[in-house]
């Protein structure tokens, strides 16, 4: 076996395939669970005990259970049940109920670390509590957990990787498919790891100068 | 109903896989984990960049790339491990990474005059690290090394991927021969769901005990 | 270590590229031609170590007990009694489709006996004996699905289940590129996703999707297959002529010499009829 690094650069195109893949993948599912965590914390923190509890339930069931068990869930149950949806659709939805009650904590923490005066602040100029939270708190309690955020991001880019056991055709797969078809394994999986590092190093950075312009000063 | 008293055999030796890989994986990061975070603290320039890396590529890559690694490219390299011995290195050398930086941020929490404090009496640093700081960074660790323990936990059902025939692994060939993906990954999610819970727990009462000096 | 993140690309792909470097190294060194056989260590050890899948009925797949049985398995065992005097001195290692290469390759296993059709292109990884069973690669449909030839599955409204593998992705391409493609990584599951609606279609052995058509009333195999006659063979680590040798000897005694009879009683057992000259998998053109 030669170390042939002009073949890092013949397989990359075939492996730059998968990574399209994966962006399209990581991309809705970062976004998706950064929006579904909003209904999912104020669920959290509601007054009902009930709907307190349930939402915690639901927090505790997706936090113990590894992702590829509910990828699988969904996958198969969909087809069993009739409304079979796309690896994609699957992945993507695992994705986004996991990574979605994660975030939810995460917000949690920055909405209870929101300084009280400043929800009193908005009372007291004749805000609604609701008006409050939505104008004065979250905003704030947002931009304060940006690094936590950009953490989950990069755990839900590298979850992404899991998508290739639900027919996905991302960097994974491809890697994999590529692999039975030539002896250089070396040079595939290192070609891999690069992109994933490369991938979580971009998403950091740019995460790094969302946080600068949003910091609460 | 009747189905998963039929497969409960089965999936009591996946199940039985699992406890097995999430033990020893424990076991093995958290050893790995302090030796890499004493490294980190208080070792030389040149280790200290090691782990660093070491940690930024941990950091980067997601554990299924490095299971495949070993589990593919390895064995062109002459070292050959079976699914069970490297899932169990991999999944470890992994999770150590998050340990190192468990154990570190603890120790860095401790404040700085208990430091200043141990000195005045007269201890040299590694007494002061094992009377004084240790038991008090041992309470902030507690937490997200439970965490962190729940995440190796998980991570284990990727050596389904590889042919091991773990808790999910064994799911999933039940519900690919009976269609029944409810009622067995319900199962499943079930049985993990158990295993990290009373993790937690255990975790939740060492917590308690470490609190208990004050 | 608070670097730009481009400077820490730049340090990874460094570290990286030294690892790279030095396993490198170590894997040209690693490959010296030892100057026994394999065939030695195995009478030695007194066992023999298959490889082989768990989820590919009728060759080699689990039963309900999460026992390994199959065509393949019973093959493994009379091979074993040939060179070992008894049928129980085998060890199987259970693989995945792309994790045979390797476990013949590594040491792992001594020999591979996987439903593993023989084509050129892993024949550069692995040594072939000749084929212990014909086979060929079918199309196996719903019934519902009103599927009736190739030409009528090459349709966006048809979904094909296939296995991970670069062979089943390139016919794909082939034979029905335009319909959708979920890809698996063992028969089990593409099964599965047949036989709950998500594909309307798999690809596989054909003998395997016979197996699956005589459990499973409302599946059935296009008459169509996709190429022609193919066989199944055993595989190990090339370089290895003293295995090698006896093991296509062992394959040619069985297939058309003096272990027929027990070659006939497994292949009766699994396929229901006696095994071949006569060639039974249709010849299909392209």
């Amino acid at each position: 076996m030669s170390v042939d690094l002009g073949f890092v650069t013949r397989i990359a195109p075939t492996l730059a395939q998968g990574l399209g893949t994966t962006v399209a993948l990581a991309i809705p599912a970062i976004l998706l669970s950064a929006l579904w965590a909003i209904p999912v914390v104020v669920g959290l923190m509601a007054r009902s005990r009930l709907v307190a509890r349930i939402t915690a339930d639901y927090v505790e069931l997706v936090r113990n259970t590894p992702m590829l068990v509910q990828m699988f869930f969904i996958f198969f149950g969909s087809g069993v049940i009739g409304f079979p949806l796309s690896g994609f659709v699957a992945a993507l939805l695992a994705l986004v109920l996991q990574n979605g009650a994660y975030v939810a904590e995460i917000y949690r923490g920055g909405i209870q670390s929101v300084a009280q005066r400043q929800a009193e602040a908005g009372l007291a100029l004749g805000l609604t509590k609701r008006k409050t939270f939505a104008i004065v708190v979250l905003p704030q309690a947002i931009r304060k957990v940006v690094p936590s955020l950009s953490n989950q991001g990069i755990l839900i880019i590298k979850d992404t990787s899991l998508a290739a056991t639900v027919s996905v055709a991302e960097l994974t797969f491809q890697a994999r498919l590529l692999a039975d078809r030539t002896a250089a394994v070396f040079e595939i999986f290192f070609t891999l790891a690069l992109f994933y590092l490369a991938l979580t190093a971009i998403f950091a950075g740019t995460m790094r100068v969302i946080e600068r312009r949003v910091r609460i000063a | 109903m009747h189905l998963l008293l039929a497969s409960a055999p089965l999936l009591a030796r996946g199940a039985a896989i699992t406890v097995y890989l999430s033990v020893l994986a424990i076991v093995l990061a958290t050893t790995l984990g302090l030796i890499l975070a004493l490294a980190q603290l208080y070792g030389g320039i040149v280790l200290r960049i090691l782990v660093e890396v070491y940690l930024y590529v941990v950091r980067g890559v997601p554990l299924l790339v490095l299971l495949f690694a070993m589990y593919y490219a390895l064995p062109y390299a002459g070292i050959a491990l079976d699914p069970l011995a490297g899932g169990i290195a991999v999944i470890s050398l992994y999770f150590a990474a998050f340990m190192t930086e468990v154990f570190r941020g603890a120790v860095l929490s401790v404040p700085a005059g208990q430091w200043d404090a141990g000195r005045a009496i007269g201890l040299t640093t590694p007494r002061i690290l094992t009377d004084i700081v240790f038991r008090q960074a041992l309470r902030v660790a507690a937490p997200p090394f439970v965490n962190t323990c729940v995440m190796v936990v998980k991570g284990t059902s990727l050596v389904s991927i590889i042919g091991l025939a773990d808790l999910t692994y064994v799911g999933k060939a039940i519900v690919e021969r009976t269609l029944a993906p409810f009622e067995i990954f319900g199962a499943v999610a079930l049985a993990y769901l158990a295993l990290c819970l009373v993790l937690s727990r255990l975790g939740r009462q060492l917590e308690t005990r470490l609190n208990y000096v004050h | 270590m608070n670097a730009s993140w481009l400077g820490q690309v730049r340090t990874a792909a460094v570290v990286l590229l030294a690892a790279f470097g030095v396993s490198a190294l170590i894997a040209g060194t690693a490959n010296a031609q030892s100057a026994t056989s394999r065939l030695d260590e195995i009478i030695k050890r007194d066992k023999l170590i298959v490889a082989t899948f768990s989820t590919a009925p009728p060759f080699c797949y689990t039963d309900e007990g999460g026992k390994l049985v199959g065509f393949d398995i019973d093959i493994a065992h009379l091979i074993a009694k040939s060179l070992l005097g008894d049928a129980n001195k085998v060890e199987f290692v259970a693989v995945t489709s792309e994790g045979r290469w390797p476990a013949v390759n590594s040491g792992r296993a001594d020999i591979g006996i996987a439903t593993t059709t023989v084509y050129p292109d892993r024949a550069l990884h692995v040594a072939f004996t000749h084929p212990y069973i014909d086979s060929g690669i079918s199309i196996l449909v719903r019934q519902d699905a009103k599927i009736d030839s190739l030409a009528a599955l090459n349709d966006a409204k048809f979904t094909l289940a296939n296995l991970s593998n670069p062979q089943m992705a390139d016919r794909a391409k082939r034979y029905v590129p335009k319909a959708k493609l979920l890809t698996f990584d063992t028969p089990s599951a593409e099964f599965a996703a047949v036989k709950s609606g998500q594909a309307q279609a798999m690809q596989m052995d054909t003998p395997v999707l016979n197996w699956y058509a005589a459990n499973n009333k409302e599946l059935k195999v296009l008459p169509e297959s996709l190429g022609v006659i193919q066989g199944n063979a055993i595989f190990m680590k090339p370089g290895d002529f003293t295995l090698w040798l006896w093991m296509d000897t062992m394959v040619r005694e069985m297939t058309q010499g003096s272990r027929y009879n027990e070659y006939s009683d497994i292949y009766q057992k699994w396929f229901g009829r006696n095994p071949p000259p006569e060639r039974f998998y249709g010849q299909s053109g392209k």
